[in-house]
C-alpha cells in the first residue's frame, strides 16, 4: 500500500509454498490437515497469537539435475534409492517425496526427487542434521545435487549467515564440480580402501589372512588428479 | 601420507553395503561414505564423496609391483558386431 493507500499485488499464490514444511516444523501445525478441515467448511481452530515458533528447520529441494551442466535436469530410473533414517531425540528428518526405488525419473516433470526437510533447536543444528543426512542419503542411476548440498554446508559464508541471492555465481561461477579434496580427505578414502579391498579379498574364504601393505591410487574422475598412496 | 609421513588409525565398527554406504568409526569418529560400484578385478573401486566420482584403486603388494604388466583389458564394442 503506498501513501496514498492504494494498494497492489505483487503475487497472490493461493496454495501452499514449497517451503511449507518449514513452517509445518517450527509451528507444529499441519497445514495440509488445516486446508482439507476448512474445505470441508470446519472453522480454524487456532489464532494468529496462537501460533508459536520453535527451533530451526531446513529445507533442501533433492533434485535429479546436475550442478557441473548448469543444474541440467538427469533423467533415469532410480536403480538406489534409500533415505536418512536420524533417529535421536530432539533431531528430526522429514522427507516428502513421491518416489521410490525403482521409479522414473521423466522429461515431462520436474525432476525433484524429494524434499529433505530437517528440524533442530538452532540453525547449527538444523544444518549438522541435514549433513549428516546427505551423507546417508542413497540416490543412484540418476545425477543429483546431494553433493552440491553437502558442499553449501560447508561454505563459510552460507554456515555464517552471509550471504545473499548471488550465492551460487559467486561461489561456483563455473558450477559445482565436486569439493577440493584435502590430506584427511586422501587419508580417509585410502583407509575406506584398505577395508573394502579385505572386505572383497576375504570373500568366499574361510580363512583370510589380510596383506598388511596395501597401495593406494586416488583419481578423481573430473579433473584427472590422481595421488598414490601405501597403507601398511 | 603422501609426504611420506606415517600415521597409524583405530578403525571399529566398519560396515559395507553393496552399491549404497560404509560405515565405520575412525579414530573414534563416525563416517559415511558413498560407495558406488567396483570393477569385478577386485582393485577398482568407485565413491561419490563431496560432489566428486572417485575412483580408487587399491593394489596388494605384488599387484602394485606388477601393475604395469597388467595392461586395462581394451573394451569391445559388442553392439556393432554381428
Amino acid at each position: 500500500m503506498d501513501a496514498n493507500k492504494d494498494f497492489y499485488f505483487l503475487e497472490m499464490n493461493t496454495r501452499l509454498q514449497v517451503e511449507h514444511p518449514i513452517t509445518e516444523e517450527i509451528t507444529g501445525i499441519d497445514l495440509v490437515e488445516q486446508q482439507l478441515l476448512i474445505a470441508a467448511g470446519h472453522k480454524l481452530n487456532f489464532k494468529q497469537e496462537d501460533v508459536k515458533i520453535h527451533g530451526h528447520s531446513m529445507e533442501y529441494r533433492v533434485y535429479a539435475e546436475d550442478p557441473s551442466r548448469k543444474f541440467l535436469p538427469s533423467i533415469g530410473f532410480l536403480k538406489k534409492y534409500q533415505e536418512p533414517v536420524i533417529d535421536a531425540p530432539g533431531k528430526r528428518v522429514r522427507i516428502d517425496t513421491g518416489v521410490e526405488e525403482g521409479s522414473e525419473i521423466s522429461m515431462y516433470y520436474d525432476p525433484m526427487i524429494s524434499k529433505l526437510v530437517t528440524w533442530g533447536k538452532d540453525r547449527q543444528e538444523s544444518m549438522d542434521i541435514l549433513d549428516r543426512a546427505f551423507d546417508e542419503y542413497v540416490v543412484r542411476g540418476v545425477t543429483h545435487n546431494l553433493g552440491f548440498g553437502k558442499s553449501i554446508l560447508a561454505n563459510e559464508a552460507y554456515a555464517t549467515g552471509n550471504y545473499s541471492t548471488a550465492f551460487i555465481p559467486t561461489y561456483y561461477p563455473e558450477g559445482f564440480t565436486g569439493d577440493e579434496l584435502n590430506d584427511n580427505d586422501h587419508n580417509l578414502l585410502s583407509i575406506v580402501g584398505h577395508q573394502i579391498k579385505n572386505h572383497f579379498s576375504s570373500r568366499g574364504k574361510a580363512e583370510y589372512e589380510p596383506s598388511e601393505t596395501f597401495y593406494v591410487t586416488i583419481e578423481k574422475l573430473r579433473d584427472v588428479e590422481a595421488l598414490d598412496y601405501k597403507i601398511t | 601420507m603422501a609426504s611420506g609421513v606415517t600415521k597409524r588409525h583405530n578403525v571399529e565398527g566398519y560396515n559395507f553395503e553393496y552399491n549404497s554406504l560404509v560405515t565405520m568409526k575412525l579414530d573414534g569418529q563416525e563416517e559415511i561414505i558413498q560407495y558406488v560400484s567396483n570393477h569385478n578385478d577386485g582393485i577398482k573401486f568407485n565413491f561419490d564423496f563431496k560432489g566428486n566420482n572417485v575412483k580408487l584403486q587399491v593394489y596388494e603388494e605384488k599387484q602394485y609391483k606388477y601393475k604395469h604388466y597388467m595392461p586395462e583389458p581394451k573394451f569391445i564394442d559388442s553392439a556393432k558386431v554381428i
